[in-house]
């Protein structure tokens, strides 16, 4: 599907299917998933804006569902649980990723917010991720928020200068919390928002509403 | 604050949350089943404008109270936190017939934004509106705008998010938003929330400071082509490079939406606006019926037919009376 003239929201759900998620874990963040593509059917409006990418990564990253309408996609693929925690791979694939659909989308005359990236994960690295992050950081352009397991470290959390981190707990699982963050960061698309008072660039803006996320355009 | 408008918000027991905003959150709340809700704001706001809405109600005769609680989410009380501040209002449900029953999901408020986007609204069972519907749910938002003007309020965040629409038992909307409306000749001291690709340019540019009834036609404008646009539009389309193109806009409409989206002014009044749409209305009428050919063609010709069998069975029976009434005179002359 081509998207001559739309406003497109690329969304990238980075979805750790490390051993540890395996069972419950990986089995909410399906569901959350399904939730997430009846949402966006049954908002015409960011049906039309939100376009969405899942790449689960362990050892190496693999993209499950390309950037798509998902109200058009028929069926979400599974997760399947594997290997380790190899953040720099998926930091390095993301990058070339998100520079590829933006240059697709451009092509196509599309206009495209920031792209939102969320990071969900149960654990610390297994890899030197640290130069793949700068990287991805400094090039794609995207506004990274992260979802972790609470036992995750908090300083490692904030070595990835996400916009936002979540915390999310055995007893509510991760697909509970990646299902009200994402609902949550598109439906912002839509909201009212502040036009009397001065806008600060992203970089100054405190961790806030999404509409400081999304309302740009790269 | 006057005493009897005011609830303290310890005196509620909140609910479900069932809807959130840029600026606030809505709840059901213990012991109001009967239709209000809770809107709690994320920071405490200035009563004054409140506290004139809820005055302007109570001071309205009965036919525009009832016209304004069956049209909008008219702040009905207003919620105090421990502090004293201002925390939140109870406003009161939208009636079902504004809630869409989904093919997925809950059900919805059905806004404006079903039928902007009514090939994706179709799929999920909002069964798209003909032209003439269409132009009758504007109408009568047209209405509602006019007489908020009439009381001296503007309407500031006019979006298809905010206005509901509904076909049953006849065309009509309800404006949620209630923080939206202020007096005109007010420069409150909030913030101006207003939503990305419907704000009034002169607001945008600075212009001037809040909308006005200027940007209430802009937004009118924004909605008609929009709405009648669907399902090709979408929020990066111009306006007015849309109406060229735009087969859908009936004729006595063009002028006036060519006006409205003017990004300075003068912009036509809402009047003019109301009886504009009457005439498109009317005009577009019979041609919704001449979109159906075979059930008009068929409909002409029984009638035609009908009319063409009764003259015959008429003159039949005229005929058959005279000869009649000439044999029986002939056969009374042959027995004498």
């Amino acid at each position: 599907m081509r998207e001559i003239g739309r406003r497109v929201l690329p969304v990238y759900l980075a979805i750790d299917v490390s051993g540890s998620m395996a069972g419950q874990s990986l089995a909410s963040v399906e569901q959350a998933l399904l939730q997430f593509a009846d949402e966006l059917a049954a908002s015409p409006i960011l049906g039309d804006t939100v376009r969405v990418a899942i790449i689960e990564f362990s050892d190496y990253p693999e993209v499950i569902l390309p950037l798509s309408d998902m109200t058009r996609v028929r069926a979400i693929p599974r997760l399947r649980a594997r290997g380790a925690t190899n953040l720099g791979a998926l930091f390095v694939f993301l990058e070339k990723l998100i520079r590829s659909d933006i240059h697709r989308l451009r092509g196509e005359d599309a206009q495209v917010f920031r792209p939102l990236v969320l990071l969900l994960t149960d654990g610390l690295p297994t890899d030197n991720w640290r130069g793949a992050h700068e990287s991805f950081m400094q090039t794609a352009r995207a506004n990274l928020i992260v979802i972790a397991h609470e036992d995750v470290d908090g300083s490692f959390l904030e070595q990835l200068r996400a916009l936002r981190i979540y915390r999310w707990t055995p007893w509510d699982g991760p697909g509970r919390t990646l299902s009200n963050v994402v609902i949550e960061m598109t439906q912002s698309l839509v909201r009212s928002t502040v036009v009397t008072e001065p806008r600060l660039p992203n970089s100054l803006q405190p961790p806030g509403p999404i509409s400081d996320v999304s309302d740009e355009w790269v | 604050m006057g005493s009897l408008s005011v609830l303290s918000e310890d005196q509620l027991i909140l609910r479900a949350l069932v809807g959130r905003g840029g600026t606030a959150s809505v709840y059901e709340v213990h012991g109001y089943d009967g239709g209000m809700l809770f809107k709690k704001y994320d920071q405490p706001r200035d009563p004054a404008g409140m506290s004139q809405l809820i005055a302007i109600m109570s001071q309205s005769d009965a036919d525009v109270q009832a016209v304004l609680r069956a049209s909008l989410a008219w702040p009905d009380r207003m919620v105090t936190s421990e502090d004293g501040q201002l925390s939140g209002v109870l406003i009161p449900k939208a009636r079902q017939a504004f809630v869409a029953h989904l093919t997925v999901g809950p059900p919805r408020l059905r806004d404006l934004n079903y039928l902007l986007y009514e090939e994706r609204a179709a799929r999920v069972g909002v069964v798209p509106l003909p032209l003439v519907k269409k132009l009758r749910i504007v109408t009568a938002l047209a209405r509602v705008l006019s007489l908020l003007q009439g009381l001296g309020l503007v309407y500031e965040d006019l979006a298809a998010q905010n206005v509901l629409w509904t076909t049953d038992p006849a065309p009509d909307v309800f404006l949620l938003d209630c923080d939206s409306l202020r007096k005109v000749d007010s420069q409150p001291g909030d913030a101006l929330y207003t939503t990305a690709d419907w704000t009034d340019p002169r607001v945008l540019s600075g212009q001037v400071r809040r909308p006005d009834h200027a940007s209430v036609a802009y937004g009118l404008g924004l909605l008609l082509i929009r709405t009648l646009n669907s399902p090709t539009w979408h929020p990066s389309t111009d306006a007015l490079e849309g109406i060229e193109g735009m087969q859908m806009v009936p004729t006595p409409l063009r002028k006036i939406l060519a006006g409205s989206l003017r990004r300075q002014l003068p912009r036509p009044t809402l009047e003019r606006w109301i009886e504009a749409l009457d005439e498109a209305i009317d005009s577009a009428l019979p041609t919704e019926v001449q979109t159906s050919p075979p059930r008009v063609a068929l409909l002409r010709r029984a009638t035609l037919g009908g009319w063409q069998f009764q003259t015959k069975a008429r003159l039949a029976m005229t005929i058959g009376v005279l000869c009649g009434v000439a044999a029986g005179i002939a056969a009374m002359l042959a027995w004498r």
